[in-house]
């Protein structure tokens, strides 16, 4: 204590003394006794440096940051044109298209000669894609900069995408698709989308060699045309540059680019939350790692809830070592090197909660637990104020740092002003987050984190993980790739029953039906003699699109889904059905028998989106991306008899009987279904092939 | 161009040498009013023994885990049960090393009460809390080398003294407590770098085939059953032993005034111990035919060639550097423009240079990862056969001249953030011996013939200084047996 009393006072003062001692006796000072006890001098006035904003030509738009510290500029150029607006048969297109536009070049510079010119002046000029862009990225030296603007704008301009060139690009495509199971944190994030969007969501799927392999040279160039317009332009350049340069060098490069017209707005990125809580296993044998992942849905930056969810993140899970998931999982149980959570909000679509840890095969179970234990905990219980600050002290005090080089300043204006996001947005969030106490922080957890209906995925041997997951809840095993392989035997019954009810090539054609029956559910004894239901339907076959119009009593009720959407109409309401809900549909749906006939004839099977397998000889075992579907059984002739599937415990089946003839191929004009011990009879009484499937029959008013 | 603007940097690097030999550079730039902070110490996984091999980069797990007075709620009581900790843990790993499997389970007993008792006590994350609060929190970091340990953060300029305060604390009273949890987190990133990882798995392999002697051949994070078996005590001694001030060079890049900052540093180091000089390894006796291996792994296959190249410091490196760029650097080099372009065998070249470490004699090697179908062995072909060309006729004026550039460039590059360039100047002080050879580099590219590249690829890329590593596909598979230990 004396000690204490001596060094506190010695301390006191040193510093009443320290404006003229500092300098001539330094050494001799005492050093602090504790972090809070050194001085803190205030922070220094600062202000990021500007950028500038010019509007060039055709709607092309460009912001630029000088600095001339060093000889060089960075750049991007941006188009609103990414993998999100890939059509379905051509996933991947645009890796193909990046790899092939550079190695190809333009007609004023083929791409071995803009190879070599850019190595010679060392300089990069590389393509970049993610969901909603693509890009050129570069670097030069100073004196390079309009070379190297004028090769971008030429290559967006004038692209040759020799046969060779694009033939080589999707070679080494298909060769990335064949590595991407060597990652296991790859193989987590894949399955993840998967499972949370769906196999066929924009934001879900995935190339694949059939895709891939089915790209062509026009494909590319047919993509090019449509979306690489100098209106959809915006460019970002730091470095070294005057800006008052800028128009006179750009906008004659940019004279030479279409217009294309605004990109089509995208599809909604609609989580699927499974009714109860699911660990998805994909398999990963003769590793000694398991790889894991919990998510939850999102939001996009422009939440309300935002600012909450981001404060959270660095309590929970991110921004250094001192989080929760950090200490608890690793520092307190040493069970994973590499672990956090954090929300991670998008720009344009909701983004995802997700956690993520690597641990060794024996502790996986143990590990979730311990993970959802902390996310569960951060939903319903208040954080203590003091480490809520500690929280916001990390997240606030990064902030300066996050602008301490241009490309870093420019990096953030251009993410702002391509999502059309206000130029203070981080200005405002930082205030909004300055405001935030730990009742706005739990509310946001509670009401985004639901903990009963978490996807989860784990990759690793799975004959070694997967009753330690059991453990904590129900597991389903995943196929590491959305493309499945079906067994020959299982094929030959496929074709068969193809015949059976028409044909390939007739049921390949059909691309939508629409249905009028009557629903019939048996007898009770409160309900002796129940009342027919009449029912229309209308099932797009190409897309996952349903709309089904019904009477209850006197009243019309309407249910649609599709396109990321799920509603149903009554006469007092409309309702918006949420994740858990739309999830069950689409899974439904992907069962429909005639869906499944239809993706069997049009080649989903050769395509690895749908497999097959034979339980029986007269029983087929179908699946999909997301595990396993629904099992057929065929009659003597190849019809399909029955359909069934279990979900939850509980058994579903349908009994088809009655197949009659329309336009050539067959349909079943009877059916009994028995959904979780509910029996029903349906009559078809109208079956039409190929009607006319307006867009706005599912779209929401 | 480049060269005025690099004299010009030059020109502002401060440097000065405490008495107990901590060197310190200082450069006063930036955008804004953040400072970058790295010390480089020189000590790695070269000054291990075997036995405790992974010991330098697990103290550098430690040396975040606080003091005697950041990190504990009690030390007095906290110390105590460390100590009953350790006791249990050496007496745990004489029983199970001893084969008394009764024996083990009661000290195991011991060793994890002693743990819950000593856990009690810890403040967690205190030390790191400090830094990541004051603005450290998406940059504090370090990184264990083969032959050094390097530690970084960047903070508001005006927080220079905490660094000052925190680093001392660090480097003068650690406590390794929460060793052994640490240590399984340690065996999880060995789990997730090596075991698990197709390129980190062939990585290790090819270092132990190459480096039979020096102990480059170990790896950084240790082998599984070292992991599994040293102690805190062999961790502390290896503290002692290796961390001195002699050892230490610290680099300060950004919005801070070298002449207000000195008194500061000399405050807080000068009277650290020097300790000791780093020894040198055992040297690796020259390799004098080929070496091979393969690895089964489930993974798509992939190719390694690796020979044996100059340190550093030696004045054939840059010529080493230049050929291995000439050979696989960017889209229109020779790997690349070959396998990738023209024959479409591989799906993707790279090369590489200073592995493990850049201290002494180390590996330059090529990666190639076959197209789909392609034998490893049509590669490895095609490799030697672009080498015999380039030994043969050296390379072209178009193809140095661009190479040249390439590097001034790329070092330019990584100086335009402030942590990029700390790391460098430390890099350059430590491992040359002077910091000013960051930028005498770019001068003796000048100096540089095609003779000179031709010269060293005659001379270092032969067959029998090479060691050929190849990844094949295992489709179903056991978990990998670790390499064992060398001792």
């Amino acid at each position: 204590m004396q000690a204490t009393v001596t060094t506190a006072v010695l301390f006191v003062l040193a510093l009443a003394m320290l404006p003229c001692m500092v300098h001539l006796q330094a050494q001799e000072l005492p050093l602090p006794s504790s972090p809070a006890a050194i001085p803190r001098p205030s922070a220094q006035a600062w202000t990021p440096p500007r950028v500038e904003r010019l509007e060039l030509v055709k709607g092309a738009r460009a912001l630029v940051l000088s600095d001339s510290e060093l000889p060089l500029v960075e750049g991007r150029l941006l188009l609103r044109s990414g993998s999100w607006r890939e059509s379905a048969a051509e996933v991947g297109l645009l890796g193909v298209l990046a790899d092939a536009l550079r190695e190809g070049g333009s007609e004023r510079y083929p791409g071995p000669e803009l190879s070599r010119w850019l190595d010679e002046h060392a300089a990069l000029l590389e393509p970049s894609y993610d969901g909603e862009s693509f890009g050129l990225r570069f670097v030069c030296a100073s004196a390079d900069l309009p070379a190297v603007l004028e090769r971008a704008a030429d290559l967006l301009a004038a692209p040759v995408y020799p046969d060779k060139v694009v033939e080589l690009a999707r070679q080494r495509a298909l060769s990335a698709i064949e590595r991407r199971s060597d990652s296991a944190a790859g193989m987590a994030e894949r399955a993840l989308a998967r499972v949370c969007y769906g196999a066929t969501s924009v934001f879900g799927r995935e190339s694949s060699s059939a895709t891939v392999g089915a790209l062509t040279r026009e494909a590319l160039l047919r993509f090019h045309r449509a979306n690489f317009g100098a209106d959809r332009l915006l460019l970002g350049l730091a470095g070294d540059l005057s800006s008052a340069s800028l128009p006179g060098l750009l906008n004659p490069l940019l004279e030479r680019l279409p217009s294309v017209g605004p990109a089509a707005a995208l599809p909604n990125a609609l989580f699927l939350t499974p009714m109860n809580s699911i660990v998805y296993v994909v398999d990963r044998p003769g590793v000694p790692q398991t790889e894991l992942r919990i998510a939850s849905p999102g939001t996009r930056f422009d939440d309300p809830r935002a600012p909450a969810l981001q404060l959270w993140s660095y309590l929970v899970g991110t921004g250094g070592m001192s989080n929760r998931m950090l200490s608890s999982v690793r520092t307190e149980q040493g069970l994973a090197y590499s672990v956090g959570a954090r929300f991670a909000a998008d720009w344009s679509v909701p983004g995802r909660l997700q956690a993520w840890c690597a641990t060794k095969n024996e502790q996986c179970g143990r590990a979730l637990e311990a993970m959802i234990e902390i996310l569960v905990q951060s939903g319903t219980e208040l954080a203590q104020t003091e480490e809520l600050e500690a929280a916001r002290e990390r997240l606030t005090n990064t902030e300066v740092l996050r602008y301490d080089t241009p490309e870093k300043i420019l990096a953030r204006a251009l993410d702002l002003e391509f999502h059309g996001y206000p130029a203070d947005h981080f200005e405002q969030l930082s205030k909004a987050v300055a405001k935030l106490g730990p009742q706005d922080v739990l509310k946001a957890a509670r009401d985004t984190i639901r903990p009963l209906n978490l996807v989860c995925v784990a990759v690793g041997p799975a004959e070694q993980i997967t009753a330690s997951l059991s453990q904590v809840m129900q597991t389903v095993l995943l196929p590491a790739e959305a493309t499945l392989s079906s067994s020959p035997d299982a094929l030959a019954q496929v074709q068969r029953m193809l015949a059976a009810v028409g044909g390939k090539q007739a049921w390949a054609a059909i691309k939508g039906l629409e249905l009028e029956s009557e629903l019939r559910f048996a007898p009770t004894a409160e309900v002796p003699e129940p009342a027919p239901v009449p029912q229309h339907w209308w099932r797009s076959l190409e897309e996952q699109c349903l709309r089904l119009e019904w009477r209850s009593g006197s009243q019309h009720m309407i249910q649609v889904f599709g396109q990321g959407q799920a509603w149903r109409q009554t006469p007092l309401a409309r309702q918006d059905m949420n994740g858990d809900q739309l999830a069950l549909l689409l899974r439904q749906d992907a069962r429909w028998i005639y869906r499944l006939i239809h993706q069997s004839a049009a080649g989903a099977l050769e395509r690895g989106e749908l497999a097959v397998t034979l339980e029986s000889p007269t029983r087929l075992q179908f699946a999909d991306a997301q595990g396993e579907l629904c099992w057929m059984d065929l009659a003597q002739d190849g019809k399909p008899v029955a359909v069934g599937y279990t979900e939850s415990g509980k058994s579903n089946s349908y009994l088809y009987a009655d197949w009659t003839e329309v336009d050539g191929i067959s349909y079943a004009k009877r059916l009994r279904q028995e959904q979780a011990g509910v029996l029903s009879d349906v009559l078809i009484t109208r079956f039409v092939p190929n009607p006319i499937l307006d867009p706005a029959l599912f779209t929401r008013p | 161009m480049s060269t005025h603007s690099l004299a010009a940097l030059e020109a502002r690097v401060h440097e000065f040498q405490l008495d107990n030999g901590w060197r310190f550079l200082i450069l006063p730039r930036g955008l804004a009013p953040v400072t970058a902070f790295h010390t480089f110490v020189a000590v790695g996984a070269v000054h291990e023994r075997p036995g405790i091999t992974g010991m330098a980069h697990m103290f550098e797990h430690m040396a975040f885990k606080g003091s005697d007075r950041v990190g504990t709620r009690d030390w007095a009581l906290e110390k105590v049960q460390l100590e009953a900790q350790e006791k249990a843990w050496l007496q745990l790993r004489a029983t199970r090393e001893g084969g008394q499997p009764e024996a083990a389970a009661a000290a195991l007993a011991d060793f994890e009460r002693a743990g819950r008792e000593a856990a009690r006590l810890v403040d967690g994350e205190a030390f790191t809390r400090v830094l990541e609060q004051a603005g450290g929190a998406s940059t504090l970091n370090a990184s264990t080398s083969a032959e050094e340990t390097r530690y970084m953060v960047s903070l508001p300029s005006e927080r220079a003294e905490l660094w000052c305060w925190m680093e001392r604390e660090r480097f003068t009273r650690p406590v390794l407590r929460e060793f052994y949890v640490e240590r399984s987190a340690v065996q999880e990133e060995r789990r997730m770098r090596v075991d698990s990882s197709p390129p980190g798995a062939l990585y290790e392999r090819l270092l132990a085939e190459a480096f039979r002697v020096h102990p480059y051949g170990r790896p950084v994070v240790g082998f599984a059953p070292d992991l599994e078996r040293f102690s805190r005590s062999e961790a502390e001694a290896f503290f002692r032993e290796h961390y001195g001030a002699g050892r230490m060079v610290s680099a300060i890049v950004g919005a801070v005034d070298p002449e207000r900052l000195r008194p500061m540093l000399e405050r807080y180091f000068s009277d650290l111990s020097r300790g000791t000089p780093a020894c040198d390894p055992p040297p690796e006796p020259e390799q004098t035919e080929e070496r091979s291996l393969k690895l089964s792994f489930p993974a798509a296959p992939r190719l390694v060639l690796a020979w044996k190249v100059p340190a550093m410091a030696h004045p054939d490196n840059l010529a080493v550097e230049l050929a291995v760029r000439v050979l696989g650097w960017g889209r229109s080099s020779r790997l690349d423009r070959r396998l990738v372009e023209r024959d479409g065998t591989a799906a993707a070249v790279a090369v590489g240079q200073g592995l493990p470490g850049e201290r002494w004699e180390n590996l330059a090697l090529v990666t190639a990862l076959p197209s789909p179908g392609v034998e490893c062995a049509r590669l490895e072909a095609a490799i030697e056969e672009e080498l015999e060309l380039l030994a043969k006729d050296g390379p072209r004026a178009e193809e140095l001249a661009g190479v040249k550039l390439v590097v001034r460039m790329e070092l330019l590059r990584s100086m335009r953030s402030s942590a990029g360039l700390a790391a460098l100047l430390c890099e350059y002080s430590s491992k040359v011996g002077r910091w000013q050879a960051l930028f005498e580099r770019v001068e003796a590219l000048d100096a540089l013939s095609a003779a000179d590249v031709q010269r060293a690829v005659g001379r270092y890329f032969q067959r029998a200084r090479r060691t050929r590593a190849e990844l094949e596909r295992r489709p179903k598979a056991s978990a990998l047996i670790p390499v064992e230990s060398a001792n």
